[in-house]
């Protein structure tokens, strides 16, 4: 009897310990990835993106993932690898297997990073632009950037009310400026003012307003065409941010 | 007894599986596909336009699970051809200077390597020309975007033949129409790029037409398709018969191979120049049938025909629009007269009215002989005074 109770403690042990050894599948590393539709020939229809020829998500012009993009709007990242990834975007095809890539590049992924890949057009000259998100946030300010995808809208800079934002200013198409941090403001007049060529004046050249919250960080994106080429009101010159944390 | 010996096989047994249960299980992530090494050792050339060939020289291009892709500045490139040792891709539209990119993949797993910048020479473009219509050996206009500054780069034929350039004023190119000319589309190209080419087609006008009447003449001549609307179509655009009196008697001397005469009439591209179109014309008429019949007979001289080699400066010629035209038989026959002006070697021609009324002067371009009458061809309309 004490054989038979040896042999059966031994065995429950045995079995019990084995889940023990058993190692767990490691987390893969993970980034977090936000596609932005920038290009307004792609105005009411959906360009697809792609992650390593996977699809990824629809993308019509200024949208990010949570549909349209106004004044005031959340960000909407997703986890993907880290390393090298091929982002691509398509034509407006439906059919995922049968879309055809207008751009792709191959971008870094930090590990816990969070990035932004932006769709631009220049009248069909398309590009892709890039930013990390990531910002040491502050209780006492909101943090502010600005992305310039308008191909003719020529140097930019920001103004809040009257004030000038120093950090953003001078910045050109395909430009990005870092966070600046601004006070937080109800509602404040977002200005993006250029200089008139021809007279050297200080103009506006759109103007929103949305609330800026300290502990918040905005991503402003300049968008459209100054002068757009079918006259499509949707495709001129606007103003979207996203509330990116 | 039978049940213990049982039991002890049952412990037995759970023994042996506990230990076979316990071997440790390693976990190993499945290992990704990985192509073999590639490399781009060199291009064909450094500078392509879309629509060009590239060739794209390196070593494993092509391997047997993966799939290539080539990339110019991150814009897809077709594959025309696929080696291992080289890949051949068509310059897509609107591509951009950039480094070119070729990848080779399955599924999600790909490897890039990257080759030297390309430089894309924009596409050359022709956006319109003006006028619409030469002789042969005459100069036109033509509006360009991204042609080389050095003409020895810039190739461009009508309907197969080489036009000259002749000069140049930013993306206006002056050029001349070859000696052989003959109607078509324009070619071009850059670089010896692709060859590109314009819907709009370009009429070459003949120095003489075998033809025995004006009305023929307009008909032939693309540079009055507008006269030839006005005067082969007007009673189709005005039915009302009171306004065919005074339209049949400029006819009668438009379709007449005997009578002597000579006709003042402008030229496309005055009607071009302000924007008039085809059918805004048509309208005109039809809205406006009194003047336009009256703006047919007012340049008409009876009984002369005009040289304009022999015209001296202050030369009037009498028109066959009268008073007594106008108001269907009443009143005499004082006519409007033509004036010539010649100021500083150029030629005017100047419509009068009976009391020395005049319409602004208008400038003489050309003259065509058409049997025993002249078609004189005006910068702009010559208009008319009423009585």
């Amino acid at each position: 009897m004490k054989t038979l109770l040896f042999f059966l403690c031994c065995s429950i042990l045995l079995i019990s310990s084995c889940t023990r050894d058993t190692e767990l599948e490691p987390v893969p590393p993970t980034a977090y990835l936000m596609v932005y539709n920038g290009a307004p020939d792609f105005h009411g229809i959906n360009a697809m993106a792609f992650v390593n020829n996977k699809y990824y998500g629809d993308r019509t012009y200024n949208a990010n993932g949570r549909g349209l993009i106004g004044a005031y709007n959340f960000s909407d990242y997703n986890r993907v690898d880290t390393g090298k990834l091929r982002i691509t975007y398509t034509d407006s095809a439906t059919d995922r297997d049968k879309a055809t890539k207008v751009l792709e590049s191959v971008l870094d992924f930090d590990q816990e990073k969070h990035y932004t890949v932006y769709l631009l057009d220049s009248i069909g000259f398309y590009s892709i632009l890039y930013t990390q998100d990531d910002v040491e946030r502050s209780p006492t300010h909101a943090m502010l950037r600005l992305v310039h995808l308008s191909p003719d809208a020529g140097p930019v800079h920001l103004r809040i009310d009257t004030e000038a934002v120093p950090g953003i200013a001078g910045v050109n198409f395909k430009g990005t400026t870092g966070y600046v941090p601004v006070l937080p403001d109800i509602k404040p007049g977002i200005r993006i003012m250029y200089y008139d060529q021809a007279t050297g004046e200080e103009k506006t050249l759109t103007r929103k307003s949305f609330p800026l919250e300290a502990g918040k960080c905005y991503t402003m994106v300049l968008r459209g065409y100054r002068i757009s080429r079918d006259d499509n009101p949707n495709k001129t010159i606007n103003l979207s941010t996203i509330t990116n944390f | 007894m039978q049940t213990v010996i049982k039991y002890r096989l049952l412990l037995h047994l759970l023994f042996c599986a506990g230990i076979i249960s316990c071997t440790k299980k390693e976990l190993k992530p499945e290992p990704r596909w990985q192509p073999e090494d590639f490399n781009i050792e060199k291009l064909n050339r450094s500078f392509v336009q879309a629509g060009e060939e590239l060739t794209v020289y390196g070593n494993n291009l092509t391997q047997p699970e993966g799939k290539t892709e080539v990339f110019l500045n991150g814009r897809p490139a077709e594959i025309l051809k696929a080696a291992a040792d080289s890949v051949r891709v068509l310059v897509p539209l609107n591509a951009q200077t950039g480094k070119l990119m070729l990848t080779i993949s399955k599924g999600e797993d790909f490897r890039t390597v990257y080759g030297p910048e390309v430089e894309v020479k924009p596409t050359p473009v022709i956006k319109g020309f003006f006028p619409f219509y030469a002789t042969r050996g005459e100069t036109i206009e033509l509006y360009t975007e991204h042609f080389s500054y050095d003409n020895a780069n810039n190739n461009i034929v009508l309907n197969g033949k080489p036009v000259e350039i002749v000069s140049r004023r930013q993306d206006t190119l002056v050029v001349r129409i070859p000696a052989n000319a003959t109607d078509g589309i324009f070619n071009w190209s850059t670089f010896n790029g692709p060859l590109f080419s314009l819907n709009t087609g370009f009429r070459i006008r003949e120095s003489s037409y075998p033809v025995n009447t004006v009305q023929e003449w307009l008909k032939a001549d693309p540079a009055f398709s507008y006269m030839d609307t006005l005067v082969r179509g007007y009673k189709q655009l005005v039915p009302d018969g009171y306004h065919h009196r005074v339209y049949d008697s400029a006819a009668s001397y438009l379709a007449s191979t005997d009578k002597t005469y000579t006709v003042f009439y402008p030229s496309d591209n005055y009607y071009y120049n302000t924007g008039m179109s085809k059918e805004a014309f048509l309208n005109r008429i039809k809205s406006r049938p009194y003047e336009y019949n009256i703006f047919l007979v007012a340049a008409i001289v009876r009984d002369h025909q005009v040289d304009l080699s022999t015209v001296k400066n202050d030369d009037t010629f009498t028109t066959i629009y009268t008073m007594k035209m106008q108001w269907d038989g009443q009143g005499t026959d004082d006519a409007n007269v033509i004036r010539i002006i010649i100021e500083d070697g150029v030629k005017y021609a100047q419509i009068e009215g009976l009391w020395g009324e005049v319409r602004p002067r208008v400038k003489i371009l050309k003259e065509h002989k058409v049997g025993n009458a002249t078609l004189i061809e005006l910068e702009s309309e010559l208009g008319w005074v009423s009585f």
